[in-house]
């Protein structure tokens, strides 16, 4: 069975751009939302085997939304990807639990990778 | 030297590091096209003259203003004119593979564009600068940018400028826009120690 992944992006360009990509390589992108409060919503309706969570979004950015979901959900996959590729940020999103940090604008292969990684077991 | 001119050169320097990061990440997302940056010029700006920063104060850009937060606050802007907007939409959207709306490509552009200019300046200083959600418009170059200043409220009658021009190959001429940064002039005084303390001692 695929694996589902639940896509978190403020812009549908990025939406559409990870979901064609993801696709393509056997991912089933089973959600998309766009700020954290949605993804926080549609992780627990949803129950995706992956999230991939950006940042810099409205209403509640993805660190935070980050923060919630583990809160309640230890065992939650979530990769960040995100443009904010600033150390002190890459740690503490690592820190609070995020199993891979993706910086935009990224490679095709550094996403599949990074998923296949986690479904794996493993992380950053 | 003065300690007016070496605060200029250092936030060209801060300029010309943070667009070269920003052109990097334009140009990966544009199936690797050569991006040309220009030197980054440093100016104060007096606030009656803010319209013209972009050159004609009438021409219609898409502009996208990103409000920043951190050691360093303030704000950027990122426009593209007219002419540039179709071209650089498409080479995005082939580069990704897929068709969208021009203004989620153009904010996302500008989101990761203005980002990489934004970790730069974090690179230099190991502060956290964090760049608020674009707000895109297409309008008036001049409305665009006495906005941003009025936005800011600057109580002082003038704005410390740091701007550059990018330009990429579009057919048989050059098409580009430009990357300007405004920033506070509060946190500005702090973003200079750091970096003085960065790369002086």
């Amino acid at each position: 069975m695929a694996t589902s992944v639940l896509v978190v992006d403020d812009t549908a360009f990025m939406r559409l751009t990870l979901k064609n990509l993801l696709t393509k390589n056997g991912f089933s992108v089973v959600g998309e939302a766009e700020n954290g409060e949605d993804a926080v919503q549609k992780y627990f309706e949803l129950k995706p085997d992956v999230v991939t969570m950006d940042i810099t979004m409205p209403k509640m950015d993805g660190i935070v939304a980050l923060k919630s979901i583990l809160q309640r959900d230890p065992s939650a996959k979530i990769i960040v990807c995100s443009a904010m590729g600033q150390k002190p940020l890459v740690i503490e999103a690592l820190a609070s639990g995020a199993k891979d940090f993706i910086v935009k604008p990224f490679q095709p292969d550094r996403v599949v990778e990074a998923l296949n990684k986690v479904m794996s077991g493993g992380s950053a | 030297m003065e300690a007016r001119e070496w605060q200029l050169d250092v936030l060209k320097e801060a300029g010309t590091v943070g667009i070269g990061n920003a052109a990097k990440a334009l140009s990966s997302m544009l199936c690797d096209r050569m991006v040309y940056v220009s030197v980054p010029s440093v100016r104060f700006v007096p606030l009656s003259e803010a319209a013209w920063i972009w050159g004609d104060p009438e021409a219609i850009i898409l502009a996208a203003y990103v409000p920043f937060t951190g050691g360093l606050s303030g704000s950027a802007v990122f426009g593209l004119p007219e002419d540039a907007v179709r071209t650089f939409m498409r080479f995005m959207s082939l580069a990704a593979e897929v068709e969208c709306e021009m203004y989620s490509i153009f904010t996302e552009m500008a989101n990761i564009v203005v980002t990489s200019y934004l970790n730069a300046l974090s690179s230099m200083t190991g502060w956290v600068l964090r760049p608020s959600v674009p707000r895109v418009a297409e309008t008036m170059a001049g409305a665009v940018i006495e906005s941003v200043l009025a936005l800011m409220e600057h109580t002082n009658d003038s704005a410390t400028v740091i701007d550059t021009t990018f330009s990429l190959e579009g057919g048989h001429r050059l098409l580009g826009g430009r990357l300007i940064l405004v920033p506070d002039k509060m946190s500005l005084c702090g973003f200079l120690q750091a970096v003085e303390a960065t790369y002086c001692r």
